[in-house]
């Protein structure tokens, strides 16, 4: 003789996936202490499943992966600062020739109104290199950040 | 869903730009889905260890042809998924068990009645750590695809959608085999719990 319970896998539908649960079943399972029974069973189940310990590694995974992983090739970026020394260095080793060799250094321009451009240049100069490597750090730092 | 997507692109973005840190983060973030699917799948631990890794080294290569139509998580997901696969077919060890039609009518069981063995309030902690004990030695004795979709499910939680991209199995097998698995664990219980009463 068969019984009238519901199948396994009805009960299962209830407990674990109710909005496809057929209404009658939920009436039946609603109604019934055997099938309730079980369904009290799969849920203590699935309980017991989400409390069982986590397993973990003795190692650390990470620092593992990434020694075999191929370091990037470091971008090359200039450092703006150190270019611009340079500069200045040569554009002042240039003054000082050019001041011993000839006593009129440009020939459209005196020799103080010379100084005073380069100085205005060289400043200008440092002034533009060093927002350059300010700005490189601060989204160096902004995407650490990130 | 839309934040862990915009998170998954950046992270992605900034591993591919060669920031290996970000893959260190990646790591952190999926090693738990990672390790439930291999230690449920594969038995020995060294072999679980070597996996875990290769794993991540085939996501780090592969990470350029992340097309971000699930999560990134997902996708490292299936990875391990595939990835012990492959191992179990070298081995020819079976995935699933093969068993016979069960006759789903539970009227017909004998006694299909754990009630004794569901934790109540009024155990004490060494009982339900011993329940928790049993549990996990008749889970480990489940197949390999029944274990790992049980621990999906009921302990990451995921939904049979995300089982379905990890495991590449169509929602209405997975259905299926999630019944069985169930079924089957709950059956191990209450043949144990019968023998240990007597």
């Amino acid at each position: 003789m068969k019984t009238l319970h519901v199948t396994d896998e009805q009960i299962q539908t209830y407990v674990f996936d109710l909005k496809h649960c057929d209404n009658p079943v939920i009436e039946h399972i609603n109604s019934c202490t055997h099938c309730k029974g079980l369904v009290r069973e799969y849920q203590y189940i699935s309980n017991a499943v989400q409390a069982l310990p986590q397993p973990g590694l003795d190692f650390n995974l990470a620092q593992s992966v990434l020694e075999k992983v191929p370091q990037p090739k470091q971008k090359h970026t200039p450092e703006y600062t150190r270019i611009g020394a340079w500069i200045i260095l040569g554009l002042g080793v240039l003054a000082i020739g050019l001041n011993l060799v000839d006593s009129s250094p440009m020939g459209f321009m005196e020799r103080e109104d010379f100084y005073v451009y380069f100085i205005g240049l060289v400043g200008l100069l440092i002034a533009v290199l060093w927002s350059l490597d300010l700005l490189k750090s601060f989204r160096k730092r902004m995407t650490a950040i990130n | 869903m839309k934040d862990n997507q915009a998170i998954d692109r950046h992270l992605v973005k900034r591993v591919l730009e060669g920031d290996t840190y970000a893959f260190e983060t990646i790591i952190t973030c999926t090693q738990g889905l990672v390790i439930h699917i291999v230690y449920k799948m594969i038995e020995n631990q060294q072999d679980r260890e070597d996996l875990i890794q290769e794993i991540y080294l085939k996501a780090y290569h592969r990470l350029s042809s992340f097309k971000f139509k699930s999560q990134l998580s997902t996708w490292i997901g299936a990875i391990s998924y595939n990835t012990c696969i492959n191992f179990l077919e070298k081995r020819k060890i079976p995935i699933v068990q093969m068993d016979g039609d069960e006759d789903n009518e539970l009227g017909n069981l004998a006694d299909p009645n754990l009630t004794r063995f569901v934790a109540n309030e009024t155990d004490s902690h060494m009982l339900s750590k011993e329940r928790s004990q049993i549990l996990q030695a008749e889970m480990e004795k489940l197949s390999p695809l029944y274990k790992t979709l049980i621990t999906l499910f009921h302990k990451e939680e995921l939904s049979y959608d995300e089982i379905s991209k990890i495991t590449g199995l169509p929602i209405g097998t997975l259905k299926s085999y999630l019944f069985r698995a169930r079924r089957v664990l709950r059956d191990n219980l209450l043949n144990r719990y019968n023998k240990e009463d007597l």
